[in-house]
């Protein structure tokens, strides 16, 4: 053999031991990660998504590769992020100072000028980063700088939720990205990939200014089917689904097994009525239904007894910051019926149904696909409102159109589920939905009162002196019933038994945290 | 030729035709189209200030009449320019194509596994007609027949990924993730083939120019490649057409059970999501799909039987 064919022999013989000794190198180092894969039941939209964008700041702030400067607690309740205090200077400006040594993942540190460059993006159109909608929530006329860590946001009205604003997930504070860093946020992880409605991929950031994470890398699997999920999490391929099957999480809890996780979540299933005309115009057939629905009974039989918490007003419990606790929405058929005949609302005719101006009460109840738990409950519903003589039509049909049948009268009741406080401020809610000329106040409920409290709590800038306007808000909601409050989404998880850090949130929008780890 | 131009026509008038019903189901269905955009845009955000409402009125100028609305959109469809999708912002030719290369690997290794246990079955059922084979390859056609194709995809993750742990639950990636779903379909392939596979071949067999051959001294191999097959073909090949539609409406299903990410998944999502633009591109492209395959079954067809070219065929 010529000595130069040795010579190229022995270079590529010696190529593929280098080779190979660097793959299994690389495989050790990626053994000893510590990595978590989670089952999610969306996933991104596109292979960037820029978290100030749509709603992308949901798995951003999830995933813990973005933040915002004001954060919301496991008591819905705001708490310092990237800033560490916010005051109000006058009714449209608010004055805001910067956490100090924060940096972003590509190193540089977060400035109050850089905070400012974030936010202007949300009106340049064309930018990944703009967001039209986030843009008006705030209303802002204009941000100044003040000092390296101090900014003054001046808003084009007085704005007592603008604060709130600041913890929606797309108010995220973000640097223009790069080849090396596509998205560049200040959170815990670094964002490394994603693939659109398939997986999102984080690495562990060490100079995270709230320490380094325990986990290296954090992945986000896109698996839309619960039960595969489930089989994921049996075949060892995930280590945490964050939305378990109910049924199957109920027979898990009986029997004691597993590492589960379950907690009330905001997100309202709630009957809207039209108000003002048809049989419930009539407030005493409104306070009937309420008491003749039996909301344990539902969750029990719509979300297996684990997916719910059957609800007292429109904010869950753990809402400590807002809900009224004084309040609660009973069961009690009894005391239903004899609201009803005390209203005349009686069956004269033994057909089994009660009559309102001489025609029988038959209620056109409709709901829509894209949450399971709606369709067994409105049939639920029906055959409880029976028990107190009342009839039922039900139907499933399309979200916008049952609102514009509950609006033109074509339907009586709206049955659907909402996120009460996606921004943890207790006004969206109730002046979306009920207050006079709300955008979905599409029953025609009226109340000048209502309408008084809700005007007065957008003007106060103090949580304490708001805590009553919104208790009584819920008060007055409760009395009346405009909306017929049903039971809150509870969220139910399901770990590998080695989850550690992980703690469910009310807001559905925050996951990932420097604790967040696996075992060994 | 006069015929392929007469089909091709058709073809044109038909795409046509299914633009115009899928564009019109779009602007018709109930409910405000600025509502489904804005939530396809903002999706959990349930109260949408009415400003973007209008905002988003101006620019997809929903209020204009649906003549005027429906010409331009087919405009700029016969440009190729499908619009933007709602829910991410980016070109819906762009997310299609990113999306294509996963269903076609699916469908076409499903076909080919699928189809090759179908013809080895059906030969096998059809030359020993009565037989436990046969007997088999019915039970087998009946039993997959019946079983919808999620419930073996559970079942079959159950098995292989929960149990023996031998192929991964879900996802994509590698060509362990593509067992799993691919063997689903496949299977569905395989019954639905095997069935009608069988009743062609025996079909071909009991044709009375066979017993003459028989007579004549031909071996049962060579009856079987060069006559039963050959007069099978025609038939099977519309079935395989279609099925092979088929298989990308299947598709739909497999990949959101198997969380792929293909055009299955993403027919879903923009359904689910109200994404107009996207629902109205995959409804025209299965539609196609469909036409085309017909259309591509018949010319074949008509190549390999020179009855039906001739126009002197049964």
């Amino acid at each position: 053999m010529p000595s130069s064919s040795v010579a190229r022999w022995t270079r590529s013989a010696l190529t593929l031991v280098l080779a190979t000794i660097t793959s299994l190198v690389g495989t050790m180092t990626l053994a000893e990660d510590v990595e978590m894969v989670i089952a999610s039941g969306f996933g991104p939209t596109s292979d960037v998504p820029d978290p100030r964008a749509r709603q992308n700041g949901w798995l951003a702030n999830r995933a813990g590769v973005s933040e915002t400067l004001i954060g919301l607690g496991y008591d819905m309740s705001m708490q310092p992020r990237l800033a560490v205090a916010y005051e109000n200077l006058s009714p449209t400006q608010w004055k805001v100072t910067l956490r100090e040594g924060v940096l972003f993942h590509d190193g540089t540190p977060m400035t109050a000028q850089s905070v400012k460059a974030s936010f202007e993006k949300f009106d340049v159109e064309g930018h990944p980063g703009h967001n039209p909608r986030l843009s008006k929530l705030l209303g802002l006329e204009s941000i100044d700088v003040t000092s390296e860590t101090t900014l003054v946001f001046t808003t084009t009205a007085p704005n007592s939720a603008f604060l709130w604003s600041l913890t929606e997930p797309a108010a995220a504070v973000m640097k223009d990205g790069t080849d090396a860093f596509p998205l560049i946020g200040t959170g815990p992880f670094v964002f490394e990939m994603a693939q659109t409605d398939k997986t999102y991929a984080a690495r562990g950031f060490a100079d995270y200014w709230g320490g380094t994470p325990k986990l290296d890398r954090l992945v986000f699997d896109t698996i839309p089917d619960a039960s595969v999920a489930a089989l994921a999490l049996q075949a060892g391929d995930v280590d945490l689904v964050t939305h378990y099957p109910e049924p199957e999480f109920a027979k898990l809890q009986e029997a004691g097994e597993s590492q589960l996780f379950a907690v009330p979540t905001t997100r309202l299933y709630f009957m809207q009525a039209r108000v003002n005309g048809g049989p419930l115009a009539e407030p005493a057939l409104r306070q009937a239904i309420s008491l003749g629905l039996d909301r344990d009974t539902i969750v029990e039989a719509a979300l297996a007894g684990v997916g719910g918490d059957a609800a007292q007003t429109v904010f869950p419990t753990n809402m400590e910051s807002w809900v009224n606790a004084d309040l609660t929405l009973p069961y009690d058929p009894t005391e239903a019926q004899a609201i009803l005949d005390t209203a005349g609302i009686v069956d004269s005719d033994g057909n089994g149904i009660r009559e309102l101006n001489g025609e029988d009460v038959i209620l056109k109840i409709r709901s829509y696909e894209g949450r399971p738990a709606l369709r067994p409950t409105l049939e639920i519903s029906q055959a409880m409102l029976s028990q107190i003589g009342i009839g039922a039509e039900i139907a499933m049909g399309e979200w916008n159109a049952n609102n514009d049948a509950l609006q033109a009268g074509e339907i009586d009741i709206h049955l659907q589920a909402w996120g009460t406080a996606p921004q943890g401020d207790p006004d969206y809610f109730p002046s979306t939905l009920a207050a006079t000329g709300g955008s979905y106040n599409v029953g025609g409920y009226q109340n000048a009162e209502l309408d008084e409290l809700l005007e007065k709590g957008r003007t106060l800038f103090d949580n304490a002196e708001r805590k009553p306007i919104y208790a009584e808000v819920q008060a007055i909601l409760n009395r009346d019933l405009p909306l017929i409050p049903l039971f809150h989404k509870t969220q139910v998880s399901v770990g590998n038994g080695k989850i550690e850090g992980f703690r469910i949130h009310p807001s559905e929008t925050y996951l990932a945290s420097p604790e967040l780890t696996i075992a060994r | 030729m006069t015929h392929a131009l007469i089909r091709l026509t058709g073809l044109f008038v038909v795409i046509f035709g299914i633009a115009l019903i899928t564009f019109a189901l779009a602007h018709f269905a109930p409910g405000d189209k600025a509502q489904a955009i804005a939530h396809a845009r903002y999706p959990d955000a349930m109260g949408i200030p009415p400003q973007i409402l209008i905002d988003i009125r101006a620019e997809f100028r929903l209020d204009d009449p649906f003549h005027l609305h429906f010409l331009n959109w087919f405009g700029q469809v016969l440009r190729g320019d499908f619009g933007v999708s709602y829910s991410s912002g980016e070109r819906v030719w762009a997310i299609f194509l990113g999306s294509l290369g996963e269903t076609v690997t699916l469908t076409i290794t499903s076909l080919v596994f699928g189809l090759t246990g179908a013809f080895i079955l059906a030969s096998l059922a059809a030359r020993y007609p009565g037989s436990i084979i046969d007997r088999a390859a019915v039970v087998i056609a009946s039993v997959g027949a019946a079983m919808p194709g999620f419930w073996l995809a559970l079942l079959l993750i159950l098995a292989f990924a929960v149990h023996l742990q031998w192929l991964p639950a879900y996802g994509t990636g590698t060509a362990a993730h593509l067992v799993l779903p691919a063997l689903t379909l496949a299977l569905w392939v395989m019954a639905s083939q095997t069935r009608l596979l069988r009743s062609f071949f025996l079909d071909a067999r009991a044709q009375p120019f066979m017993e003459t051959l028989r007579l004549r001294g031909h071996s049962e191999s060579e009856l079987f490649y060069r006559h039963t097959l050959r007069h099978a073909m025609a038939p099977a090949l519309t079935m395989i057409g279609l099925d092979f539609a088929s298989l990308m409406e299947g598709a739909i299903i497999i990949e959101l059970t198997f969380a792929r990410s293909g055009i299955g998944s993403l027919f879903a999502a923009s359904v689910l999501s109200r994404d107009l633009p996207l629902v109205m591109f995959l409804v025209m492209f299965f539609a196609v799909i469909y036409v085309l395959i017909n259309t591509s079954v018949e010319l074949v067809q008509r190549l390999s039987d020179p009855r039906m070219s001739e126009g002197n065929g049964p």
